[in-house]
């Protein structure tokens, strides 16, 4: 995936001036930085949620998006919120199957009939990591999707979303403030900056799958001194 | 079980005293006034009650009735509901926001006293009450319309829901709490209306026309016995749509 020359402004404050950006195909891409530096924005222009002047070319359409906050339908249990965004993509036949595999991998499947109101915290956040992967996408984008959660429910959803990736993976861009999450999941961070300046790209030679307690202390220094 | 009673008590308790207070007050009246025509006690006005409940002109006048306001009511919601929907459209809200403005603030007795020279007088009443009803449904529908979450409408457009799912499933659920609660305050006024302009349309078989016919024969405690019967049909409309809600609205 690449973006091309791509500007963004709201009024007078510039976010993007002809920035460009390479995403590998079924890797994932951590972009740290500060709040205000157009995070967010990186990832509505991707997704089309936002306009924008410039190009962003991808191997294909299909997004998934993990959210800051759920973002699942209160009127809708677990199953049909995911059932929700299945509809325009699989057979009926097919929808129940993709369903209750990903509940039982994100341990969900005795909560399906729940409604949103009635999860935890981690709970809903596991669902909304169940819908983008029961969603065929292309491409999956990530927008501080633990930043509300405690440590010990942070580190399980962490766990939980790197076996889910490790068995299905696409182009992912995962957007955080948090130097530590971007080490537990990304095969490479970059550091933004306001007007879509990259301070610092680091590649990580480990899987994150296979990283345990690897040490990256030169790599995680060379972010710290840029941040 | 005891913090349940508790909690139940208030709901029976006031509504109870509030009646019987209502009640109260039209017996010191009657007694005080002492002229049955001018206030009947509460004993004559149920007998006529009773006397109109066991005639079939009753159960027609109050059928007709019926039937003219949920024909006025569900074409009213109907096209509240459409146009509330497709003035999410900011060109066509500016379109329809002045029509809207003037069916709003034009009088009732002038619609209804200009439907009675244009229309026949059994479709008049539920004209008249389309346009009294028809914009106040469709201001509560536009506002539940535009607080529905744009983070969910977001979320719906980038996993490419279609539209007819995310009506279905999203706008539709999202606006139902509001929309079923300004329908519950519209059908009352929709049974005030129809009755309202079937007494100035001398619409036949109503229960407008039996209430002007009581008043016109000095049959006081009739009238009110009409009244009472107009009362229950609102309260039992009204009940109809809370149960409508509660069942549709289950995940609050």
């Amino acid at each position: 995936m690449k973006l091309i020359s791509v500007s963004k402004s709201y009024g007078d404050n510039v976010v993007f001036d002809k920035f460009c950006l390479e995403a590998e195909e079924k890797k994932i891409l951590a972009v740290l930085g500060s709040s205000g530096c157009g995070k967010t924005t990186l990832l509505n222009i991707i997704s089309g949620l936002t306009d924008f002047q410039g190009a962003v070319e991808k191997s294909g359409n299909k997004i998934s998006y993990i959210f800051q906050n759920k973002r699942l339908l209160p009127n809708l249990t677990v199953y049909k919120n995911i059932e929700f965004v299945l509809k325009n993509v699989y057979s009926k036949e097919k929808i129940p199957c993709i369903i209750n595999e990903i509940l039982r991998k994100v341990e969900l499947y005795d909560s399906r009939n729940l409604y949103p109101s009635e999860l935890s915290g981690g709970m809903g956040q596991r669902v909304s990591l169940a819908r983008a992967f029961a969603y065929p996408s292309d491409i999956l984008l990530m927008d501080e999707p633990f930043k509300a959660l405690d440590i010990s429910l942070k580190k399980r959803i962490i766990e939980t979303f790197n076996s889910l990736y490790r068995t299905d993976r696409r182009t992912t861009v995962f957007v955080t403030h948090d130097i530590e999450e971007a080490f537990a999941v990304a095969d490479r961070i970059i550091v933004l900056q306001k007007g879509g300046n990259i301070l610092a790209d680091e590649t990580l030679s480990v899987p994150a799958e296979e990283r345990g307690y690897a040490d990256f202390s030169e790599t995680k220094k060379r972010i710290y001194d840029v941040l | 079980m005891k913090l349940k009673l508790k909690k139940i008590l208030p709901d029976i308790i006031y509504p109870f005293a509030a009646v019987g207070i209502i009640v109260a007050l039209w017996a010191i009246f009657a007694a005080a006034i002492d002229m049955e025509l001018i206030v009947p006690s509460i004993g004559s006005t149920f007998d006529k009650l009773g006397n109109l409940l066991t005639g079939a002109d009753f159960y027609r006048a109050l059928g007709n009735t019926l039937l003219r306001t949920a024909a006025s009511f569900l074409t009213g919601a109907l096209a509240a509901l459409l146009l509330s929907l497709v003035s999410l459209n900011d060109s066509v809200r500016k379109f329809l926001s002045p029509v809207i403005k003037i069916v709003r603030s034009v009088p009732t007795m002038s619609v209804i006293l200009l439907t009675v020279i244009w229309m026949k007088p059994a479709t008049s009443p539920i004209f008249v009450a389309f346009l009294i009803n028809f914009p106040i449904m469709y201001s509560g529908f536009y506002s539940a319309f535009s607080g529905v979450d744009k983070d969910l409408v977001a979320m719906s457009k980038v996993y490419g829901v279609k539209f007819k799912n995310r009506l279905f499933e999203l706008y539709l659920p999202a606006i139902a709490p509001a929309a079923f609660d300004c329908m519950q305050s519209s059908i009352g006024l929709t049974v005030k209306i129809v009755i309202s302009a079937e007494v100035i349309a001398q619409t036949r078989y109503s229960m407008g026309i039996a209430m002007q016919m009581a008043r016109g024969y000095l049959e006081t405690a009739e009238l009110l016995a009409w009244t009472l019967a107009a009362v229950v049909l609102s309260y039992i409309l009204e009940l109809l749509i809370f149960a409508i809600k509660k069942a549709f609205v289950r995940w609050k």
